[in-house]
């Protein structure tokens, strides 16, 4: 007996009950201009863009050891879409941003909104056109691959400068756009850990390749993080200007933001690094995917420490939105059969690779 | 005295290196050239994890921490407020002592490899019947020879 899978029509579903109640809870219900949504949102964005960009990246560089959860990374690329049409809800939030008293030519509701919302849909366009290119075995599966990266870069740059950095404005960092696609990146390398926990349940799953090397790429990736995090927390430090200084002195030195702070560094970069420097840990996939499940946890608390010190957010909403929103990832990992619908993956010919 | 076995597939090349390992050949004495790494012969031969790594880290260890012992021994010795900085200011050594645990401990894992490898040899352990790039070769040298 075949095992039930979640159909396209099940999953277009729950995509519109989900999108209705978040917009509704959002417009309807708690109409206090908050950063509850904003946080979800940018989380949200990180999940989907990442767990494509991981599958394309695999493509262009032709990575064998991604080829057996290609299929499910591919999959959750219909929620760009929801993603663009979502953004367009902090429009009702506007407020939080201090600029939107003052608008200028960058930083304009209007012009906010849309060029986000054209970036995300690209991403889409780019996407679906990248998941039907690698179904048909097309030659230029690499091309929109290429064109999928390229739009992912420029997203997750707006994310960075316009959603995040523009709630402290003038405070600017040009590395930001660079810091939020490798988070987003990695984020992905999380989900591909969770993916293999479930797939390496079935005894035959001949995996541990792929497990093995998904944990080397987190190690990578958390080290490449903690770069970036020293490259621009080292300039800021050593020039010391009071309109720069600030915004890191508010997030390091004054509690509950120095707390939050110090649990991000320590479960996105010193706990794994540590526990994933052993060859033993990366074969098993209970430990890789506890460690995948902390880096993406504090992926999320550093959303929550680039927002608190500028605008609130209600833990309750945050919950279950970011809930429903990671629930609806879940259902397209799950029914991946039916979003992508040939077959993408091919048995992995050497699985003892080290 | 050396056996030499040549094979146009990796997998014959890999019925033939277990065929000799199980026939008790010893590990050490059999080598393999292969056109790309083939791990399942790293593994059938033992070598999959290799104790250059221990080189490595402690060389790492030791440059981050001679990084950290440089930079603050000099500043306490001529101590110089710079921009108002604390004297011994992490922040700042963190990129010394960084840099100086990849060097020393790229320098000590190269050291590592040729301690353990015995390198160099002047004599030539290549076999000069087969092109490379296209075959996969065991050989196994004779108790006399190694």
């Amino acid at each position: 007996m075949s095992k039930p899978r979640l159909g396209k029509r099940n999953l277009i579903l729950a995509v519109v009950i989900i999108g209705v109640v978040v917009a509704s809870v959002e417009l309807f219900l708690r109409r206090t201009p908050d950063a509850t949504f904003l946080v979800a949102l940018t989380f949200m964005t990180a999940v989907v863009e990442g767990c494509v960009a991981l599958a394309a990246t695999g493509e262009l560089s032709k990575g064998v050891w991604l080829i057996p959860i290609k299929r499910e990374l591919y999959s959750v690329y219909p929620l760009l879409l929801v993603v663009a049409f979502l953004s367009l809800l902090l429009g009702a939030k506007i407020e939080i941003y201090d600029w939107s008293h003052e608008p200028n030519r960058w930083l304009n509701a209007r012009f906010f909104l849309a060029r986000n919302f054209v970036v995300l849909l690209l991403a889409f366009f780019a996407a679906r056109k990248l998941v039907r290119a690698v179904s048909r075995g097309s030659p230029n599966k690499n091309r929109y691959a290429g064109f999928y990266i390229a739009l992912f870069i420029v997203s997750q740059s707006l994310v960075a400068f316009d959603w995040i950095m523009s709630l402290e404005y003038p405070w600017v960092s040009t590395l930001l756009g660079g810091y939020f696609f490798i988070e987003s990146f990695l984020t992905g390398l999380c989900a591909a850990a969770v993916i293999l926990f479930f797939r390496m349940r079935d005894p035959s799953h001949g995996l541990t390749g792929t497990l093995r090397d998904t944990a080397k790429m987190m190690f990578a990736f958390s080290v490449v993080w903690v770069g970036f995090f020293f490259a621009q927390f080292l300039v800021i430090w050593y020039g010391n200007i009071p309109e720069e200084v600030g915004y890191v002195l508010t997030r390091v030195n004054e509690p509950p933001y120095s707390w939050l702070s110090r649990g991000v560094i320590l479960s996105v970069w010193a706990v794994p690094f540590v526990l994933l420097l052993s060859g033993a840990v990366k074969t098993m996939p209970r430990v890789v995917a506890a460690i995948a499940v902390l880096m993406a946890a504090g992926l999320f608390v550093e959303k929550l420490v680039f927002v608190l010190p500028v605008a609130s957010v209600s833990p309750p909403a945050l919950a279950v939105e970011i809930a429903l929103l990671l629930a609806l990832v879940a259902a397209h990992m799950a029914g991946s059969h039916s979003i992508v619908a040939q077959e993408v993956t091919t048995p992995v010919e050497n699985d003892t690779r080290g | 005295m050396t056996e030499r076995y040549s094979f146009d597939t990796k997998d014959a090349f890999l019925e033939k290196l277990d065929e000799l390992v199980r026939s008790g050949v010893p590990r050490g004495s059999i080598n393999t050239f292969t056109p790309y790494p083939v791990h399942e012969a790293e593994e059938l031969l033992d070598r999959s994890e290799s104790p250059v790594r221990f080189f490595t880290g402690a060389g790492a260890v030791a440059g981050c921490v001679a990084g950290f012992a440089f930079t603050i021994y000099t500043v306490l010795s001529w101590p110089l407020v710079t921009g108002g900085k604390e004297i011994v200011s992490v922040n700042a050594f963190i990129v010394i002592a960084y840099e100086l645990m990849i060097l020393v401990g790229g320098l000590s894992a190269f050291a590592g490899f040729l301690f353990l490898t015995r390198l160099p040899v002047f004599r030539n352990i290549l076999s000069d019947s087969v092109e490379f790039s296209r075959k996969f070769e065991i050989t196994v040298e004779s108790e006399e020879r190694r």
